[in-house]
């Protein structure tokens, strides 16, 4: 472990020397550049933690019903954590049998970019770094619980408690979304504002309501879709480019609190 | 506690990208947008916009004669007034393509046939819906239509369509015009064709742009 860690704490070097492949792979890592997409600011990075683990099953994260207060006390992220996931023999809860499939679909989906050829020195790169990072050979795959029906989350309101919601919302959606209620820090001029760009839209408030923000039928619309962009991310015909969380990176006790948190 | 985490590493403290927000500039109109839109399976929106930027950064548009839009007015090489927009109207593609209209329909289905079973178990679910915090992933057909200006990056006028026929507002227009005397101004139009939310097909644009004088 200390020589990995000493192996990672020569990122930063420059100058005439040869850099080593894993080296730039994990400036790549961390740089929305991957993708050529001028709109892009996701990076490998900002979804997914390299933990260094004692157990390689830890990054699962907290199980269903975990609160945070189970839970590692760093960022909450939507991906899982890359240490040890060179050796999986899948990916993306068992859909993804290559690694390169993996990251492309990151790339394409979520950051704009087109799939990386398997010679193409970037995905060389990325895989040398992830390479360093994966000390374990075989490593478990991970499983990936995407939520269907969201209908349980919506009627856990009465519980709820805005203080641990807060303690979510600033570990797993202030990296992209900023400050509650003013966006400031937000990741990128597209990522919205909430809860307040989630009322007031063209969804939760068709007509334009300016007092949208205390009308009730648009803050019950605008708790439906802040729960539906968590648990589905882009997909199910939702849009958009964020990711999903999964049950097994978000309970839904904690989504729960952080709608109470967001007033929702 | 079973999970002792030994390293944090520093990639993970910074885990975020840059802000991009400097980013294309936007369109100057969406017809029809999708929050305004009566019909609401035919929109378009900046999430389609933003698929058109991304596939133009990535190298995928394809100059392709059949496949592009072919403009039928207004006429190439008339002149543009400054005060009164023009209707632009233009076919989707060109009309030996017309004849096979089930190709992107079938294409379509072949790329999501070889998407990754990830992919497909996704879209298979196709769920309810119970609410959409953008307009909804789009199926269909969009146009990017922009007006340039030989040297410079930012367009003179641009928009995102779902129809292949409409004016220009005609404020935005006199706005994009002024000081376009006597300029000769070169037309593109972008066709793509999504399925929810992404592009199965092109987009496809013209080999060759369009030409036009703006009026003295």
């Amino acid at each position: 472990m200390l020589a990995l860690a000493t192996a990672l704490a020569g990122l930063g070097g420059c100058g005439d020397e040869t850099v080593p492949a894993a080296d730039l792979g994990a400036r790549l890592f961390a740089n929305s550049k991957l993708s050529p997409s001028p709109i892009n600011a996701f990076s490998c990075a900002t979804c997914h933690p390299v933990v260094v683990t004692e157990l390689a099953d830890a990054d699962a994260g907290a199980p269903p019903d975990a609160g945070p207060t189970d839970r590692h006390p760093g960022p909450i992220h939507p991906g899982y954590n890359l240490f040890d996931s060179v050796h999986r023999p899948s990916w993306w809860g068992g859909t993804e049998t290559r690694l390169l499939d993996a990251m492309n679909y990151c790339l394409v989906e979520f950051m704009g970019g087109a799939a990386l050829d398997a010679t193409a020195p970037s995905a060389r790169e990325l895989y040398e770094y992830l390479k360093t990072v994966s000390p374990d050979d075989p490593s478990p795959a991970l499983s990936l619980t995407v939520v269907k029906n969201i209908d349980g989350l919506l009627a856990l309101k009465a519980g709820a408690d805005p203080a641990r919601g807060g303690d979510v919302f600033g570990r797993g959606c202030r990296g992209c979304h900023g400050q509650p209620h003013t966006g400031e820090g937000k990741l990128g001029s597209k990522t919205s504002i909430v809860p307040e760009d989630t009322i007031t839209g063209p969804v939760c408030n068709p007509n334009h309501d300016p007092g949208a923000l205390t009308n009730p039928a648009a803050l019950a619309c605008a708790r439906t879709v802040v729960v539906e962009k968590v648990r589905h991310g882009k997909f199910f015909n939702i849009g958009g480019t964020m990711p999903l969380y999964s049950i097994e990176t978000l309970s839904d006790v904690e989504i729960a609190d952080v709608l109470a948190f967001l007033g929702l | 506690m079973a999970r002792a985490y030994l390293v944090l590493l520093a990639v993970n403290l910074a885990a975020c990208g840059d802000d991009s927000s400097a980013g294309p500039p936007p369109p100057d109109e969406y017809i029809v947008n999708c929050d305004s839109a009566a019909d609401a399976g035919t929109f378009t929106s900046d999430e389609n916009y933003s698929a058109f930027v991304n596939a133009e950064a990535a190298h995928r548009v394809l100059a392709d004669p059949c496949k592009s839009p072919q403009l039928a007015t207004p006429t190439p090489g008339s002149t543009l007034d400054r005060s009164t927009p023009p209707m632009i109207a233009f076919a989707n593609k060109g009309p030996t393509c017309q004849l096979r209209l089930a190709q992107p329909v079938l294409m379509a289905a072949c790329r999501l046939h070889q998407a990754p079973l990830w992919r497909k178990l996704v879209r298979a679910f196709l769920l309810e819906g119970v609410a959409e915090a953008h307009c909804g992933a789009f199926s269909g057909e969009n146009y990017l239509l922009r007006l340039l200006h030989a040297g410079e990056a930012k367009p003179v006028y641009m928009a995102m369509l779902s129809v292949t026929s409409f004016t220009p507002d005609p404020i935005i227009w006199q706005k994009a015009m002024r000081s376009r005397n006597g300029q000769t101004l070169t037309m593109t139009i972008e066709r793509a064709l999504f399925f929810r939310g992404d592009i199965m097909d092109g987009p496809y644009i013209q080999p060759q742009p369009y030409s036009f004088q703006v009026a003295p």
